[in-house]
């Protein structure tokens, strides 16, 4: 063993290689080592350094070597330093935010509520309109709709039509009708609604859909003698049926409107439970209601969670239905290698056919194929995106709002940058720690907006008006975090960026004593700028708000066409599993009419709170029930002899209790109540009679003004005759061209005895469409009511029950809720836009407060002179009140220019306010200039209290 | 141990460095290698060159630690010592030494 070598003596620091001499040196050391063990062991110094080179081998590979060993080292040691460096700024910047604690809460209070509310908008819309559906390519699935001569596509579609589509079907895989009822059924909790949607067996593969038990419809299902079939939801399977898995077979039992029983069916399957139907909401949206027309007094809740289906009676194909329109929906699955044009043209053509074939109805001139995603960014896009709009310039100011409060306090933080910049930090490093600063902020105030997102989409959820597809998914996910993350990190580059870059041009370190004293101008220039921006941006918002509250306004307030304070509707049916209300439609059902309508009608109007009382429809009920009709006094092939009229029931009494004028004519009364019933009543029988004119049985009815005035221009209607469903095209004259209508006897003829105005009967933002009343049964009734509306129906509900303890009243509604039910889908986005206006006016008001302050302090010492050489507080006042006037101004021009550009986009949004409303507009630049006055005085008049001597002497 | 030297295998150089520095010495790169030379009689070819490559991948791994200082002779010369971090890794690396030699050992076949 050899001994251990001898220890170091310390080196001196200045003796220390570099790192770039040193492996060099080392590798030297060790040959000069080598050399001096041979030189001592006796060669020569050249033949010494030669065998020592020669035994260390290739020294520039060693090299090579040492340096790569060494650079990983370094980039690693780069890396340290770097994190070392942030984790320095990271903690100075906690510190200079934990120093100004009203700044830091204020502006992680604005991110988190700017950043928060995006991104509980994101994920509202992320749920409804950007996940992809779930059914399987749905880009292939497609809604048919008619369109006729002179407007838009049809609501519903006849059911004949529909099965001739089908025929002709070769573009389709699939194509399935889907019309949506209402019935009941008894529960230990009393009377619960079913959903049933009559639909065929197609729906299910168009759907990909498959029974979890039992089977779907089938083609026989829908056969005349077809025994009754049910599918029921998985839903309805569990809460109904307790799950059971021997349901097959077990019998579906139901109450129609007035609680009467249908025809037990048997259930043959369970749907999935994830089975919902595809968001098909027609541009009417009303439709979704119009159940409430046809007596059901239901909202069309879940539209998209049936209950049941069960085939369409047989009936369906019937041609006397040529007419009604009974499917609410047509959805297709295309075949491969159609396309959306392709199939339209098809379609099209055998529209046209349809129109040439059935002369008694009113035929569709072309139809219209629609694919599902496009059909739901129609139906719910503009109900979200105006809104995250909205949310999105809120965000913008705020980001503009942080940016000016930044500078204008890195302005009094001048000092700190200069001293840092003279004790030699770079431009770099001051850029550096400004940005970390808006980072934290960014980082705090993403955070704090997490809980903020969630409170938002919550919201949403819970406040938004209607049905919304998928709406109740939404929840704050990865993906909103996501969305979030970069909401936070575009916020902080908006409004920290631009303040760092002018923080890091910190003067050099010669110019620090001037610098002190002037400051930079070039800021104030910045900061301006911004000003600008932010009035700008926020008197769009203001505009925008302005503009659908007035909107919203005068939907509210427009002329419905009939009164709707103290109207009330309801309606009369027997208690559930009475079986009472037979009694009152036995017979032709005028026996029943005769009691309910005379006798407790008479009842009711006895009330002290009951004006009047009437039997009919009542408006705003959606698209009641659209039926053809033909003119009589138009040439059979006349292009408007077929016409489609919403078909409605009024009783006597209905107009003057609902308030709508008479314009012509008169009002139905008693004796045509009597005329009509007796005539349906019988009519079974009558139409037999040869005999039978039709002057002998035609029935009054009255139409409204729309009507009167599109058919009979420049006429009066009074007198015109009108035959309901289907007539037939015949040959009256031998050998002439010329065909008249003849009138088929299918239902008594109608003619015209009054003019009536025109009323809403649809929705408050669309125009009045021809109206058609007439006399018919049914239980839905019209109240005009004194004092509380509650309270009569309260009185009402107690009279009916003390008339026939098996009776009893349903949907009692005042007809102003209903309105703002209606209304309501406005309201919540007129509320919405309003308070995203309204932060941002506040925050407007903030920055231009902040930049006010900054400006006075900028110019104590000028504002000092002036003052001691006699200039007067106001006109202090003025001449820093002049440059925030013109501040201002200048955005506030902007801001115009930029609503203007929006107007057309806005205006797709508004009812009966132009987007260009000059009121608005200036109600809004009055309003923003009042606050911007305020925003302003508080610091200008702090300028004015300047005292000369305190200024001067600091100088 | 007969018949010429051993080529030095792999990860065996710095198994060997480890082992000369246990005792606490500090020592620079020639005498690390003069040590192992003599300790083991000469029996290793160490080719010089491929001992620096070797101590400043270990001094990276924390395993020894290196200062400057001046030798006995007056020169400049880097200086190397086992850390505690090092002397971990002798215990690991012994194990794996130990069953390295008797692998071989076995394959040789007595």
């Amino acid at each position: 063993m050899p001994r251990p070598p001898e220890g170091p003596r310390k080196l001196l620091p200045r003796m220390q290689p570099g790192p770039k001499q040193a492996a060099d040196l080392e590798i030297q050391h060790h040959l000069e080592e080598r050399i001096d063990q041979l030189v001592s062991d006796g060669m020569s110094r050249d033949a010494a350094r030669r065998e020592a080179e020669r035994s260390f081998g290739e020294i520039e590979r060693v090299e090579r070597e040492l340096r790569t060993i060494a650079s990983g080292a370094a980039f690693r040691a780069a890396v340290a330093t770097a994190l070392e460096t942030f984790r320095q700024d990271l903690s100075y910047a906690a510190r200079v935010l934990r120093r100004s604690r009203g700044f830091s809460a204020l502006a992680v209070l604005t991110l988190a509520l700017g950043i928060g509310t995006n991104t509980g908008l994101f994920t509202v819309v992320d749920s409804v309109l950007f996940r992809p559906l779930e059914i399987p390519k749905a880009d292939r699935v497609v809604q048919i709709r008619e369109r006729y001569s002179g407007s838009g596509p049809a609501r519903f579609m006849s059911a004949p039509n529909f099965f001739d589509y089908l025929e002709r079907g070769e573009a389709f895989r699939y194509l399935a009708p889907l019309s949506h009822t209402w019935f009941f059924q008894e529960t230990s909790a009393g009377v619960d609604t079913v959903h049933v949607l009559m639909t065929t067996d197609q729906l299910l593969p168009l759907l990909a859909a498959e029974p979890v038990i039992g089977r779907g419809l089938t083609e026989s299902d829908g056969a005349a003698d077809a025994p009754l079939v049910a599918v029921i939801s998985h839903a309805f399977w569990v809460e109904r049926f307790g799950a059971d898995a021997d349901v097959v077979g077990r019998t579906l039992r139901m109450l129609d409107a007035r609680r009467q029983a249908v025809p037990e069916r048997t259930i043959v399957g369970v749907l999935p439970p994830e089975f919902t139907l595809p968001p098909v909401r027609d541009p009417i949206r009303w439709q979704a209601r119009s159940a409430w027309g046809s007596e059901v007094p239901l909202e069309l809740g879940a539209s998209t969670a049936p209950d049941v289906l069960v085939p369409p009676p047989a009936a369906w194909r019937s041609e006397v239905n040529r007419g009604a329109r009974r499917i609410h929906t047509v959805l297709g699955r295309l075949e491969d290698g159609w396309s959306v044009k392709q199939t339209e043209d098809v379609l099209s053509a055998v529209a046209s056919g349809i129109t040439a074939t059935h002369l008694e109805v009113s035929g569709p001139e072309s139809v219209e194929v629609t694919p599902l995603p496009r059909l739901i960014r129609d139906s719910y896009g503009r109900a979200f995106y105006l809104l995250w709009a909205g949310c999105g310039v809120v965000l913008l100011v705020a980001c503009v709002n942080l940016a000016s409060l930044l500078i204008a306090r890195g302005l009094t933080r001048e000092r700190e940058m200069a001293v840092r910049a003279s004790l030699g930090a770079s431009r770099t490093r001051l850029f550096r720690q400004l940005t970390t600063e808006a980072f934290v902020l960014g980082a705090v105030g993403g955070l704090a907006a997490i809980p903020v997102a969630h409170g938002v989409t919550r919201g949403l959820v819970a406040l938004f008006p209607g049905d919304v597809y998928r709406i109740a998914t939404a929840a704050v996910d990865l993906r909103a975090l996501g969305f979030l993350t970069m909401a936070s990190a575009f916020a902080a580059v908006a409004f920290g960026v631009v303040p760092a870059l002018r923080g890091g041009e910190v003067v050099g370190r010669g110019r620090l004593g001037e610098w002190l004293r002037h400051g930079s101008r070039s800021r104030l220039g910045v900061l301006r700028a911004l000003v600008v921006g932010e009035v700008a941006l926020t008197l769009t918002l203001v505009v925008s708000g302005g503009l659908i509250l007035r909107s919203y306004l005068s939907l509210t307030n427009t002329d419905v066409g009939f009164e709707p304070e103290g109207l009330v509707h309801f309606w009369v049916g027997g208690r559930p599993g009475s079986g009472a209300f037979s009694k009152y439609e036995e017979g032709s059902q005028r026996a029943g009419v005769d009691i309910l309508r005379r006798q407790l009608l008479e009842r009711i109007e006895a009330l002290p709170d009951v004006v009047s009382v009437a039997e009919g429809m009542p408006p705003l009920s959606g698209a009641a029930s659209d039926w053809s009709h033909t003119l009589a006094d138009r040439p059979p092939l006349a292009a408007d002899a077929r016409v489609v009229f919403d078909t409605r029931r009024a009783g006597p009494g209905y107009f003057a209790t609902l308030g709508i004028p008479l314009r012509e004519g008169r009002y139905l009364d008693e004796a045509d109540e009597e005329l009509s019933l007796r005539t349906w009543g019988s009519w079974g029988e009558l139409r037999q009679r040869p005999e039978l004119s039709q002057a002998d049985v035609t029935l009054p009815a009255v139409v409204n003004e729309t009507l009167a005035r599109r058919y009979w221009p420049g006429e009066s209607a009074i007198g015109k005759g009108v035959y309901s469903g289907s007539v037939e095209v015949g040959d009256e004259s031998e050998g002439s061209n010329s065909s008249s209508i003849v009138w088929d006897r299918r239902n008594p003829p109608f003619t015209v005895v009054g003019v009536v105005g025109d009323v809403k009967t649809v929705g408050l933002d669309r125009e009045p469409e021809p109206t058609f009343y007439s006399m018919g049964w049914g239980h839905s009734y019209l109240a005009r009511v004194r004092g509380d509306p509650q309270l009569a129906s309260e009185a009402i509900r107690r009279e009916v029950e003390s008339f026939d303890p098996a009776l009893t009243v349903g949907g009692a509604l005042p007809m102003e809720q209903r309105i703002a039910d209606i209304a309501a889908e406005e309201r919540f986005r007129m509320l919405v836009i309003v308070a995203a206006a309204a932060l941002a006016l506040m925050l407007a008001a903030v920055g231009l407060s902040a930049v006010v302050a900054y400006s006075v302090n900028q110019r104590r010492h000028e504002i000092g002179v002036r003052i001691s050489l006699g200039a007067k507080r106001a006109e202090v006042l003025s001449l820093v009140g002049w440059q925030a006037v013109k501040l201002v101004s200048l955005g506030a021009a902007i801001g115009l220019a930029l609503v203007a550009g929006l107007s057309r986009l806005l205006g797709s949004f508004l009812y009966g306010v132009a987007a260009t409303d000059p009121l608005t507009f200036l109600g809004s630049l009055v309003l923003l200039g009042s606050v911007c006055v305020l925003a302003s005085y508080l610091p200008a008049r702090h300028a004015a209290r300047v005292d000369p001597m305190e200024v001067l002497k600091t100088e | 141990m007969g018949g010429g030297r051993l080529d030095l295998l792999q990860g065996t150089l710095e198994h060997l460095v480890l082992q000369t520095l246990k005792r606490g010495d500090m020592m620079h790169g020639f005498q690390v290698l003069e040590w192992i030379r003599s300790s083991t009689d000469d029996d290793l070819v160490i080719e010089e060159g491929a001992l620096y490559p070797a101590l400043h991948r270990m001094e990276k791994r924390g395993w020894l630690a290196a200062e400057w200082g001046v030798s006995p002779k007056g020169r400049r010369a880097k200086y190397y010592r086992l850390t505690s971090k090092g002397r971990d890794a002798i215990v690991r690396e012994e194990g794996k030494w130990a069953r390295y030699v008797a692998a071989v050992a076995r394959v040789a076949g007595e």
